[in-house]
């Protein structure tokens, strides 16, 4: 692998990021995301990968992410790959919780960048498809719009955002509509008054509203 | 059809995705030698088929996720953290790849947003494209740009990229696919 940072998720063994690190032709930086709990488990993996990688001349940062929240956890490591871009970056999603290596996965495909696992029968990484994601597929930038002030004003009805963007009333329904399909808004009804409803964009709809 | 595809190593994961979310008819994705300890879990109604996929190898479970999730037809969601990393990591690539309403509901549930990676036919330029299709046992370089109809600088700077793609790998005897670069040929049709 042509890589000169490699970021990795570890878990209670340290044993899965060494073969990423092996791998890697060109070996530059090692950046780690664990557990915080776990019971210092997952930190000492990490101690543990950081020590071989400092030995093989890498520079190593080291994360204590929540691992078991999915949405911040890929919002940090999508920050991590971000500050790298001007480096050939490889995301390993080898340890840690699931929630972790799908947020690791998901950062991935999100910013761009090659992902790999290791297979634990072979102990072999295994590089994996480079999904290309067209953020102007997902939303286009009415949407965008539409779904930011949601974000910034949970509790919201459609009568604020019309005023508040400038936009007709069937505009904002037909938006509303379509960020509702793609599970990025949700209405709650209010009480006593079926026609009217409170807007608020769910928890991954930071996902896409990442600047 | 409101069809719940549920990723689960266990009888709790099974439950929880079974607990959280409706469906119709319920297709489980159980780790290799599990299935008969889900379908053990299982009542007649819940309309439910077990499928196996590999516990480790998370591209086999992603082409197998994937065809499995193109050949559903109905309302598809899927319940993806269950099973082992492997499992899990392959099927929400599968839900990616495909389009699929995917969830994970351990701790606080989360809806992704609806997101569709780019058919593989666009994620390569038709050089690229070409050299894929071309490439078959160990081959020169030279050969490869013959067979992919195209002049010798142009199929090297395909071959530089696909490599940097992990898509081919080379050494003295010439150039092959790697199993990643399988997929995308096989992916590419």
């Amino acid at each position: 692998m042509h890589v000169t940072v490699v970021l990795a998720t570890v878990g209670f063994t340290a044993n899965k990021v060494h073969p990423v690190v092996r791998s890697a032709e060109a070996k530059e930086e090692l950046v780690l995301f664990h557990d915080k709990d776990a019971e210092g488990r997952s930190k000492q993996a990490a101690r543990e990968a950081a020590a071989y990688a400092r030995n093989l001349g890498m520079e190593v940062q080291l994360y204590a992410l929540d691992a078991f929240d999915l949405v911040a956890c890929c919002q940090r490591i999508r920050g991590e790959i971000r500050k790298r871009a001007d480096k050939d970056v490889v995301v390993s999603i080898a340890g840690g919780t699931r929630v972790l290596g799908s947020a690791a996965l998901l950062a991935s495909i999100l910013e761009g960048v090659r992902v790999v696992h290791v297979n634990e029968d072979t102990g072999e990484p295994q590089p994996l498809p480079l999904l290309k994601l067209r953020a102007d597929e997902v939303l286009n930038g009415k949407q965008r719009a539409v779904l930011r002030w949601v974000h910034d004003h949970p509790g919201c009805m459609q009568r604020d955002l019309g005023e508040a963007l400038k936009l007709t009333k069937g505009t904002v329904s037909h938006h509303i509509r379509k960020l509702k399909e793609q599970g990025l808004v949700e209405a709650e009804a209010m009480p006593g008054d079926a026609r009217s409803e409170r807007l608020r964009a769910v928890p991954s709809a930071d996902l896409l509203l990442m600047a | 059809m409101r069809i719940l595809v549920a990723v689960a190593s266990n009888e709790e994961e099974l439950h929880r995705a079974r607990k959280h979310m409706g469906y119709e008819r319920l297709v489980v994705l159980a780790p290799e030698g599990g299935a008969q300890r889900l379908a053990r879990a299982l009542a007649p109604e819940d309309k439910a088929e077990v499928v196996e996929l590999p516990r480790h190898d998370l591209l086999a479970c992603m082409e197998q996720a994937e065809s499995l999730l193109r050949g559903l037809e109905g309302e598809v969601r899927v319940a993806a953290d269950g099973g082992t990393l492997a499992m899990q990591g392959g099927v929400l690539l599968a839900c990616l790849s495909t389009g699929t309403e995917v969830w994970f509901l351990q701790h606080k549930p989360v809806r992704l947003p609806m997101l569709r990676a780019m058919p593989v036919e666009r994620r390569f330029t038709d050089d690229q494209a070409a050299v894929l299709r071309a490439l078959s046992a160990d081959m020169p370089a030279e050969q490869v740009a013959r067979r992919a109809g195209i002049p010798d600088e142009r199929a090297k700077r395909a071959l530089l990229a696909l490599r940097k793609l992990d898509a081919i790998h080379s050494d003295a005897k010439g150039v092959a696919l790697t199993r990643l670069g399988a997929y995308y040929r096989g992916a590419l049709g």
